[in-house]
């Protein structure tokens, strides 16, 4: 696979969230606004090529019998790290974001990508895989995002955009669209666009419903 | 089997992660301290500038806001013990909550009187007045005590009269999130506004009870919240043990304005 391949992939072919539905819970936690999702996707990639990159590094000596509890300490201290930077230089944003930073730990798209990728692949793919995994996540976060905000706000990162009822223009927000059950709604739609758009994505089923039979009954 | 399956080598490579790991964030938490310290400092300023009534309902402030409106407040230290103003440490610099660990400047509370919990208090405390010339019209003192998890932390803004709640603010508990945290909830503040601390005794009154109990008196009854009834406690208790004859009691007994009277600094 071309380092090309490697970084770009993940941004619609292998995406992780819309083909592989990885990563969602945060993907419904922190897209209530454009802000606190971008600083989120901002976070991740950081985490994913420093976690691909150190895994990778340290593949040949990794024993494979305590590889996850290894894999999981450097993810867990690069997120505290990433946390206690949000901290000091966003509180504000890190306040929203809470809890969910911390979740970072327990994505499954950084865990799947050491596993998968960075424990059979030199450092430079690995780093590039991460990004790349990181990109994607992100992608789907601000398209998320920017349209629960939209919807349910009027404004994009706080600046209005549409002009609402309320002060006098037409729109009149959507609040639904700031309760997280929006983002199912905003994510399967988006899912079912990319898929149209790339229809070898869709899965083929893999229990099929048998056509009913007619029984008699006597 | 592989030289990394051997368990030395196991155990190798896991310390090895691990003092990495630890490292790294022992540094970075180290490095960062100093600039999350500051912040804390202004979000606590923040809050004494809402609560003093500096700020509009709503109002976001920017940190240089939060700096040039809290210059219109004089910070005083006051020695709990005889309610006067001090200048044994500066109030700019003086950590009320380090002070409770250093037992040159805090004391242990009698456990008859610790309602709030807390072991020891420090022996002075920060005050932040709110005057126009010659009396005082609004005047926010810190409250602290043990609610059902952890500490909490508040601030409460009383009127010219010393008795009147301006405004009340509880910013910092470890409370259970989505019930305990309501203390914090606009509703709830709403509550206590217009309250009366005391009694006609003087003694700290307020108490927690459904609007339509028989029980305390309307003017010292704040709301009650369903399931956080030791949350709500707590933050009571804090402002009964500072507001009483241990905490800002003697103090506040001497700006009370006689009659029509304007309340007046006391002099050291």
């Amino acid at each position: 696979m071309s380092l090309q391949r490697v970084v770009l992939d993940p941004f619609v072919n292998n995406n992780p969230v819309t083909l592989q539905v990885l990563g969602v819970c945060s993907a419904l936690a922190v897209t209530r606004t454009l802000l606190p999702a971008l600083i989120m996707s901002i976070a991740v990639i950081a985490v994913l090529a420093y976690a691909n990159v150190s895994v990778s590094l340290i593949r040949h000596i990794m024993p494979r019998s305590i590889r996850i509890i290894i894999e999981v300490t450097l993810i867990a201290s690069a997120v505290i790290v990433v946390d206690e930077v949000l901290k000091a230089y966003a509180p504000e944003v890190s306040r929203i974001l809470s809890v969910f930073v911390g979740l970072i730990i327990t994505n499954c798209i950084v865990l799947g990508r050491t596993e998968s990728f960075a424990m059979s692949n030199a450092v430079g793919p690995s780093l590039l895989d991460g990004i790349g995994n990181g990109v994607g996540y992100s992608l789907v976060l601000v398209f998320v995002a920017s349209c629960r905000e939209l919807l349910g706000t009027g404004a994009l990162l706080g600046y209005p955009v549409l002009l609402l009822a309320a002060d006098g223009g037409w729109y009149v927000p959507n609040l639904l669209m700031t309760l997280p059950a929006s983002a199912f709604f905003v994510i399967a739609l988006l899912i079912w666009l990319v898929r149209s758009w790339r229809p070898a994505q869709v899965e083929v089923p893999e229990h099929p419903v048998a056509p009913a039979e007619f029984q008699e009954t006597a | 089997m592989r030289a990394a399956e051997s368990t030395p080598q196991t155990l190798l490579v896991a310390l090895g992660v691990v003092l990495f790991c630890s490292v790294m964030v022992s540094t970075t938490v180290e490095l960062l301290r100093p600039v999350q310290l500051a912040y804390k400092q202004i979000d606590r300023n923040r809050v004494v500038v809402k609560v003093t009534g500096l700020a509009s309902a709503g109002e976001e402030l920017s940190d240089r806001e939060i700096v040039d409106r809290f210059r219109e407040l004089e910070v005083r230290a006051v020695d709990l013990a005889d309610g006067r103003f001090t200048d044994a440490v500066d109030p700019l610099t003086y950590d009320q909550r380090a002070a409770v660990e250093n037992p040159e400047l805090s004391v242990a509370i009698e456990s008859t009187q610790d309602i709030a919990g807390l072991g020891r208090r420090a022996r002075y405390a920060l005050v932040y007045v709110l005057s126009d010339g010659q009396s005082v019209r609004r005047i926010t003192l810190p409250v602290h005590g043990r609610g059902m998890w952890s500490t909490i932390y508040g601030y409460v803004t009383l009127d010219g009269d010393m008795t009147t709640v301006a405004d009340i603010m509880f910013f910092e508990h470890g409370e259970t999130p989505g019930i305990g945290d309501q203390i914090e909830s606009p509703a709830w503040r709403a509550s206590w506004l217009g309250k009366l601390i005391y009694d006609d005794n003087g003694k700290p009154a307020i108490a927690a009870a459904p609007a339509s109990a028989a029980g305390p008196a309307e003017r010292h009854r704040v709301d009650a919240i369903a399931g956080a009834t030791l949350t709500v406690n707590g933050a009571i208790n804090a402002v009964l043990y500072w507001l009483g004859e241990d905490g800002f009691g003697p103090f506040l007994k001497q700006l009370r304005p006689t009659h029509a009277q304007a309340a007046h600094l006391p002099r050291e």
